[in-house]
């Protein structure tokens, strides 16, 4: 969590919220990249197997592993929608296509899951740079509508016309190979490193997980990244202070596709499968609600948004009698959460923690339900 | 994901460890044959049966066969799982095919239903094991079963599962089962492929697809229609509509009497079909193969109806289930198409499961409903033929297995385990009499057991050897 007060340096609301010393350093983007690795190596042992924490949350490790991914999926989303202003209701098509290209790489030409990766992140790149060009153009809902229409025709054309190659609604099947020819994705680990990350697969897509934070952070707390954010709050403005929009949008737009083409990527080394349906137009809307519904425009929000996605999808669902409603009570919680915080969970939590700060007796009695929430927030 | 799911738990592992070390020395100082291994199962059941502790259950079945999957299961229970679409447009027979599943599992802990009358089970779990379910939705993605399913291999430790409608989705977990080394049997997915290609050794598809709908219209529709007709093609163009079509153009045109008057396609996603209607209309053919299906079928054949065409011309659709059916109201009525079984099919033990699905349900069963309960029934059976949950061991068990339930005589094929059994034409009925049956089909032909030969597609695709048991 402590990951995401770093953007409030950037932030405007920020400011009235900080606490000198403790924000002097939650700032750095060390402390991002500590909070972050250490994120990593507690999440899916406080998911899947701490004693108390996850019999609350019910979890496992295979859902660790995709809930991690998807944040970089989300994240990458979020670098367009909440930094730059885009919003795209077509990132599928780098999550699908990225999926394909590795999948594809990996079935005849060379596999090796770094290799596999690498491939569909550039794929996701070079689409991106072709839809780039035609997106760019345009702006607001059409710049949406657009997106989510070129999504649907790569839907289309992996189903059908590329049945060859693609497999259509059968999809294809990844073989598992070891990282370089010897790190074994498989390998289990036993003692304390088999308790917090169980088996290399995590922690190769931990890897990423990190790497993709910190870059995220890097962008963020850059000049460059500045730029992002000046052209989401007025294009016209920074257009006259002498910039190139355009130039800006399209690098935005890359850096998006690419953390998504590497979400793409990891997917189906994880799951050794790709379908068409990670081009579908319902994950474009998954990933909108997961960012949304985490927090807009902040590092933590995608990541925890993700994680309550899954929460719904993979552990509620589930549940006896209730599992069957799981949609119904996500949609419920979205609406809420979106209705009463803009700023989704993150902005929730970001509203109680700035409310503890402040020396108001009122809050005394809900201090000590607040400072659970956050905590869990914590594990998280 | 393939982590072994026995792995994640430190504790677990280790017990699993030294029951496994326990078992090996105890088969060495004691018998060596499979039949001794049989005798001492089925003493250990007996010892259940008397509520005999978890440790005497764990250790009868890990004292033959090894730790794989996740065998063996822990404590006196056995977790059994259910991964099928319960919402999204599979919905209606995802959820038929989860009250089979609840009423399965009632049945095999408590007895009742098939459970009674078949010799096979006891009433009282499998093995003296009572039966533990986990259920999840699918909502028809790959990627979300994949997650449920992590979830019942990893948290649940299931021991086997069914559930699934899409093929696609039980294609993604035929590979699961086959690197989890956990048995399952799907749904009502009807993709040649799943038996063919991507066959897989840990599944087993309880139902038929294109390919054998196709034989079994070949066998059932001439004597049915008669042999004088001429069958013109209206398919939705990927390949459920494909190979429908091309299956029936085999046995109906190409092998059959029938002669083929051409055929429209159906562009995806297309749903004004009057192109198409007039394309039939030309042909001046008297029979459609409208492979179609759920919302799809129901707006074309209403289309069909305006047309002023269902009157001279019969209409025959692939596959019909409640997904199909119910959509189409009484314009289902005359409609011809294949199930794999019908609650009104002329055996004693599909009445029994009928009438205790009602008892329960207050609803006629159908299809989908059926198809998770005897897979339940089937796997139960074919554990306690083996003595063990171990999985290569009940796998090699259902390979030869042959029983006869509502599904009437059946049996999975070695080479691809594809089911053989009888296969029902039907007839859509008005609402009159649907009320009446309970269904909007009724049965107009009963084939034999059939199945093409091992030799022939989609069966010569499948390459069974290379699908590990895993304990070779």
């Amino acid at each position: 969590m402590s990951t995401d007060n770093i953007h409030k340096t950037v932030d405007e609301e920020s400011s009235l919220i900080s606490w000198d010393t403790w924000d002097g350093i939650k700032h750095t983007e060390s402390f991002v990249l500590l909070s972050s690795v250490l994120f990593v190596l507690t999440f899916s042992y406080a998911f899947g197997r701490a004693p108390v924490v996850s019999d609350i949350f019910q979890g496992y490790h295979g859902l660790a592993v995709t809930i991690l991914i998807w944040s970089i999926f989300a994240l990458g989303f979020n670098l367009l929608l909440g930094q730059t202003g885009l919003l795209s209701f077509g990132h599928a098509m780098f999550f699908g296509t990225a999926s394909y290209a590795s999948a594809l790489f990996a079935i005849h030409v060379y596999n090796d899951p770094l290799a596999v990766i690498v491939v569909g992140t550039l794929a996701a790149v070079a689409l991106g740079a072709v839809a780039a060009l035609i997106l760019l153009r345009l702006h607001t809902v059409y710049f949406s509508i657009v997106a989510l229409a070129i999504g649907q025709f790569l839907y289309f054309l992996a189903r059908e016309p590329l049945v060859e190659i693609t497999k259509g609604i059968n999809g294809l099947e990844v073989p598992r190979s070891p990282v370089l020819g010897f790190f074994e994705l498989e390998h289990q680990y036993g003692g304390l490193l088999g308790e917090l990350i169980v088996n290399n697969l995590y922690l190769f897509v931990g890897v990423f997980f990190v790497a993709v934070v910190a870059s995220i952070t890097r962008i963020r707390k850059s000049p460059y990244g500045l730029i992002f954010k000046a052209i989401r709050e007025n294009e016209t403005r920074t257009a006259f202070v002498g910039l190139d929009v355009w130039r800006y949008k399209f690098a935005a737009f890359l850096l998006s596709a690419s953390i998504v083409g590497l979400a793409g990527g990891l997917m189906a080394v994880n799951t050794q499968f790709a379908g068409v349906e990670r081009l579908y137009w319902s994950v474009s809307g998954d990933v909108v609600v997961m960012t949304v519904l985490g927090g807009l425009g902040t590092l933590a929000g995608p990541v925890i948004g993700t994680f309550v996605f899954f929460y719904f999808k993979g552990i509620v669902n589930g549940f006896p009698t209730l599992g069957n409603y799981w949609l119904l009570l996500l949609s419920l919680s979205f609406t809420t959460v979106v209705w009463v915080y803009r700023d989704g969970i993150w902005g929730m939590t970001t509203a109680f923690t700035g409310a503890l700060r402040e020396p108001r007796e009122l809050l005394d009695s809900l201090t000590g339900g607040d400072s659970t929430g956050d905590s869990s927030g914590g594990e998280n | 994901m393939t982590d072994q799911p026995a792995l994640t738990d430190e504790s677990r592992r280790r017990y699993l460890k030294a029951i496994g070390t326990a078992g090996l020395t105890a088969g060495l100082a004691g018998c060596t044959g499979g039949g001794g291994s049989e005798t001492e199962n089925t003493d250990g059941g007996g010892g259940d049966d008397s509520s005999g502790g978890d440790t005497s259950g764990g250790d009868d079945s890990g004292e033959d066969y090894e730790a794989i999957g996740n065998f063996p299961p822990e404590g006196n229970s056995v977790s059994i799982g259910f991964n099928g679409p319960t919402s999204g447009a599979l919905g209606p027979d995802g959820q038929d095919q989860e009250k089979g599943f609840d009423l399965a599992v009632k049945h095999l802990n408590e007895g009742g239903g098939l459970v009674d009358y078949w010799d096979q089970l006891s009433g009282d779990g499998i093995m003296g094991y009572q039966v533990e379910p986990t259920k999840a939705d699918t909502a028809g993605s790959a990627d979300t079963a994949q997650d449920n399913i992590e979830r019942m291999i990893q948290r649940d430790n299931i021991q086997f599962w069914t559930g699934g409608m899409s093929s696609t989705v039980t294609m993604a977990m035929q590979n699961v089962a086959q690197r989890e080394k956990v048995p399952f049997m799907g749904g009502n997915s009807t993709s040649a492929g799943i038996s063919g290609e991507n066959c897989s050794r840990y599944y087993f598809h309880p139902t038929f697809h294109a390919e054998i709908i196709g034989m079994a219209m070949g066998e059932a529709a001439p004597s049915v229609l008669g042999e004088d007709r001429s069958l013109f093609h209206i398919y939705m163009d990927y390949s459920y509509g494909q190979s429908n079509r091309d299956a029936a153009r085999k046995y109906l045109t190409e092998q059959g009497p029938w002669e083929d008057a051409g055929g429209a396609a159906i562009a995806e996603g297309e749903t004004d079909h009057s192109s198409q209607i007039q394309a039939l209309e030309d042909s001046g053919a008297d029979t459609l193969y409208f492979s179609s299906f759920g919302n799809f079928a129901a707006s074309g054949l209403a289309q069909l109806r305006d047309a002023g065409l269902t009157d001279d011309i019969d209409v025959i659709i692939p596959h019909v289930s409640a997904f199909t059916l119910d959509p189409l109201g009484a314009d289902a009525e005359g409609v011809l198409g294949m199930e794999p079984w019908n609650p009104n099919a002329d055996n004693e033990p599909s009445q029994v499961f009928v009438e205790s699905y009602r008892e329960e349900y207050d609803e006629t069963p159908n299809q989908s409903s059926l198809h998770t309960y005897e897979s339940m029934m089937v796997y139960a059976a074919a554990v306690e033929e083996a003595g063990t949950f171990h999985p290569p061991t009940v796998v090699r068990t259902l390979e030869e297995f042959e029983w006869s339930l509502a599904w009437g005589d059946s049996a999975y094929r070695t080479c691809d385990h594809q089911v053989e059994r009888p296969w029902y034409m039907v007839r859509g009925v008005g609402d009159d009499r649907a009320e009446e049956l309970g269904i909007r089909t009724e049965i107009v032909e009963t084939t034999d057991p059939l199945v093409y030969e091992c030799s022939e597609f989609p069966a010569s695709n499948c390459a069974m050897g290379d699908n590990e048991y895993g304990d070779e």
